[in-house]
């Protein structure tokens, strides 16, 4: 067995970069599992060359970007999404309408005039000031891409969706 | 005989979760060796097939990892927590009813649940 340098590491992670395999924890994987069956073929550094140009291919059938490719199928599937659309969109729009229909009930229920459904500026200029951060937030937190990798921990998402209220906050 | 990966598609996550059921933690070479190891080689899990399965039980929160570095390179353990250990048994048990219904529809002598 012959422990792989730290150099010939780095030649086959960025030949798993230009081949495609751009998913950090899987290449990581892969690269590991190729050093490991590298290490058993070999007993000398003269070796290595021959014995990673022979071994890749057997990981894949036409291209290593099937990989890549089978992950972000699988990482799209509906079955880890936190929210069906549906429950997201109806939850944005209760977000931004609820405001608005608590005014219009309560100014209905005490001055039932005409001019009660013109929602004044001094409503709805606020209501979609701090709607911004919620409704920011909501987007940040649902809509970043799962296939970004590393995959965005559930508190990055959180703290990242703060972003937007401490942007609000300043202005 | 090794079996055709075609047959493994729909079950290699139960596959993975339920090694890791049963072992503390693997990382993704030991669980290739040990499949073969359990089944006599005819089970082969491919690399291209494993990590993407992998990387999915870690997005959908069955497992944790710990990172082991090995001079510039990183080494993923992977370990079954409390939502895997749920997800696992109810996984098993749908397999094992899937197989008795493949059983009574090609007609063989099986009974798994």
């Amino acid at each position: 067995m012959y422990p792989l340098s730290d150099e010939q590491v780095d030649l086959i992670d960025q030949d798993l970069i230009r081949l495609g395999l751009t998913t950090e924890s899987v290449r990581a994987n892969i690269l590991d599992h190729v050093c490991i069956l590298i290490e058993q073929q070999i007993g000398h550094a003269d070796e290595f060359d021959k014995a990673y140009r022979s071994l890749l291919p057997t990981f894949y059938h036409k291209d290593l970007r099937e990989i890549e490719w089978q992950t972000q199928l699988l990482l799209l599937s509906r079955d880890h999404l936190i929210l069906t659309k549906i429950q997201f969109f109806t939850l944005l729009f209760l977000m931004l309408a609820g405001p608005f229909v608590i005014y219009l009930l309560w100014a209905i229920s005490a001055q039932p005039t005409a001019s009660t459904y013109l929602v004044p500026k001094a409503v709805w200029g606020p209501v979609l000031a701090y709607a911004a951060w919620p409704l920011s937030s909501l987007i940040v937190i649902f809509l970043i891409p799962d296939h970004l990798d590393p995959p965005v921990p559930k508190h990055a998402r959180i703290a990242l969706g703060v972003a937007p209220l401490i942007a609000v906050i300043k202005r | 005989m090794t079996h055709s990966p075609e047959l493994l598609k729909g079950t290699l996550k139960t596959i993975l979760l339920k090694l890791l059921a049963d072992h503390k933690k693997l990382y993704g070479y030991e669980m290739t060796q040990k499949v073969k190891e359990i089944t006599g080689d005819k089970i082969q899990i491919t690399e291209g097939a494993l990590y993407p399965v992998l990387h999915a039980l870690e997005s959908e929160g069955l497992v944790t990892t710990e990172i082991e570095y090995i001079g510039k390179r990183m080494r993923k353990h992977y370990m079954l927590n409390a939502k895997g250990v749920h997800a696992t048994a109810e996984k098993v048990k749908e397999v094992a009813s899937f197989i008795d219904s493949l059983a009574l529809l090609l007609k063989l002598p099986v009974k798994v649940s």
